[in-house]
């Protein structure tokens, strides 16, 4: 499994990022270097990072940091002390299920450098971001549901018990059957979060499973 | 375009002008500093001199640095009894006006205002000592290391780098060391490459770039680097060591890689400079990026 994630590594650096040099640290693997943004064949900007992939990835996601010290460490530039504010983590889980590394500098790496250089230029952030903290967790995992985050405790309620079943209310309170609301979009996200362990799914910011959870409403 | 020509356009590309906007606030910045600690240190003898890559000439944009010197004269008490005080009482003075990152000998000054938290200003304010009335040689304070002081020459550095013949292969090599994130100082790095290209200063510089490369590569054992202003006293050895595995993995990567693909692959193009372009092109890519991830702030 090590080498499998060695040379997705070693792929999406030759490919497209020989610039980033790969290495370890700690016993992690770590890349390091220049990342280059480009957009139509103009060259952008590069930034210095170090991306880190735990142990647990790509269960975890990688964590990014800006090591050239350019971008300030406030909310604003979603960039704090603890590396780059690129996603939910269960988010980016869910939505992006091909978990190449490419995908990762593709995506989540190269938009984030990508509104970095926006915000120097114009000052605002510009793509729609979560709100801080705990709350974001909410919104990310309400929107995977398709309700709204006002009914969160309902799908907290869901996501820390058994198995759903389609003759339960949905959370989204409209008074349906999960069969005939959300059911497939619950189901769906509490099949993939099953997959993780408890402290897989603590590290992610989900609900953890109560196998003690006992009532359900019907 | 030759791999020389292309090397070239490359280095012109990292070549900041005296009016560019980066030297100008560093100019800026450099005052303010001066500033504050002539404020924190009234009456005092001392002086200011200036290092790092804008006095030896291997200053470039993507790693540009003033090494702000600030030597107290060799019969002054009142900036702190020992070279510890000095250190620790300029962090303090430096204090009221950035956040200070200590280093081995150096303080790095990062922004600490709402907008600018942990931003980096390129400086690094290096209190030390004159070791006598001369003002040549002076003692610095280390924080880390066998020895809690270090004896140097801040002009033999500048010199034995500017005079070295191969100013532009240096930078290119501080590039290479930048972009790829190669974990050595660049004090030794450049040191490295100075001695390795000693006998080629007349060859081209793709040439004396891959030179000074495979020096590391192929080597067998980490080379002696002799610190020019202190050779028997500043053992550089140990910082070459814990790189060296390191440099070696690095370099022989970038030698591979432009025997595959060429320069181009190891430095790439130019960024567009042209800043009305570059707004241009950077809306031009935001309205393109379809579903990007939703940045979450943690804390």
């Amino acid at each position: 499994m090590l080498d499998d994630l060695r040379a997705d590594i070693e792929a999406a650096l030759d490919d497209k990022y020989c610039e980033l040099r790969h290495t370890a640290f700690n016993g992690h693997e770590v890349v390091v270097g220049s990342f280059p943004i480009w957009h139509e064949n103009v060259l952008i900007d590069r930034f210095q990072i170090e991306i880190s992939l735990g142990e647990t990835y790509p269960t975890i996601p990688p964590t990014l940091v800006e090591t050239g010290n350019r971008i300030p460490r406030i909310d604003e530039r979603h960039n704090s002390d603890r590396g780059a504010c690129l996603f939910v983590p269960i988010e980016w889980m869910m939505r992006r299920p091909n978990l190449k590394f490419l995908t990762f500098l593709d995506g989540p790496v190269r938009e984030y450098f990508l509104a970095q250089k926006y915000y120097e230029q114009n000052g605002e952030w510009p793509f729609s971001s979560r709100s801080h903290g705990e709350a974001g967790r909410r919104e990310a995992l309400c929107d995977l549901a398709g309700i709204q985050v006002q009914n969160w405790s309902a799908l907290s309620d869901i996501l820390e018990g058994p198995e759903p079943k389609g003759h339960w209310r949905c959370p989204c309170g409209n008074g349906k059957r999960l069969r005939t609301c959300h059911g497939r979009e619950i189901s769906e996200l509490f099949r993939r979060l099953s997959k993780f362990s408890s402290l897989e799914r603590e590290a992610l910011g989900c609900p953890t499973s109560n196998a003690s959870f006992l009532s359900r409403r019907v | 375009m030759s791999d020389q020509e292309y090397l070239q356009s490359v280095l012109g590309d990292q070549t900041l002008t005296d009016d560019s906007d980066e030297l100008k606030t560093l100019r800026t910045r450099r005052a303010d500093v001066e500033s504050l600690l002539r404020s924190a240190f009234p009456g005092k003898k001392f002086s200011f001199r200036y290092g790092g890559s804008m006095a030896k000439g291997t200053l470039i944009r993507e790693q540009y640095d003033l090494d702000l010197i600030f030597y107290v004269h060799a019969d002054e008490v009142g900036c702190g009894d020992t070279l510890e005080d000095i250190y620790n009482n300029v962090a303090a003075a430096l204090g009221s006006g950035y956040q200070v990152r200590r280093k081995t000998s150096a303080l790095r000054l990062l922004g600490s205002g709402v907008a600018s938290k942990g931003q980096d200003f390129h400086i690094d304010v290096v209190p030390g000592r004159f070791t006598d009335g001369s003002q040549k040689d002076c003692y610095l304070h280390q924080t880390t290391g066998e020895k809690s002081r270090l004896k140097t020459n801040l002009d033999v550095h500048i010199e034995h780098v500017r005079g070295c013949g191969v100013i532009d292969a240096v930078r290119l090599l501080k590039l290479i060391r930048v972009r790829r994130a190669i974990p050595v100082k660049q004090f030794i790095w450049e040191l490295m490459n100075i001695d390795a290209l000693n006998a080629f200063k007349r060859r081209g510089l793709p040439e004396q770039v891959e030179i000074a490369l495979r020096a590391i590569a192929d080597a067998e054992v980490p080379p002696n680097v002799e610190d020019p202003a202190n050779p028997k006293g500043n053992d550089l050895s140990g910082a070459v060591s814990d790189a060296w595995l390191e440099m070696k993995a690095a370099t022989k990567s970038v030698i591979r890689q432009v025997d595959a693909k060429g320069w181009t692959a190891v430095l790439g193009p130019v960024s567009e400079r042209n800043e009305a372009i570059r707004s241009a092109v950077v809306k031009t890519a935001v309205a393109a990026t379809s579903a990007p991830a939703k940045a979450w702030w943690r804390d």
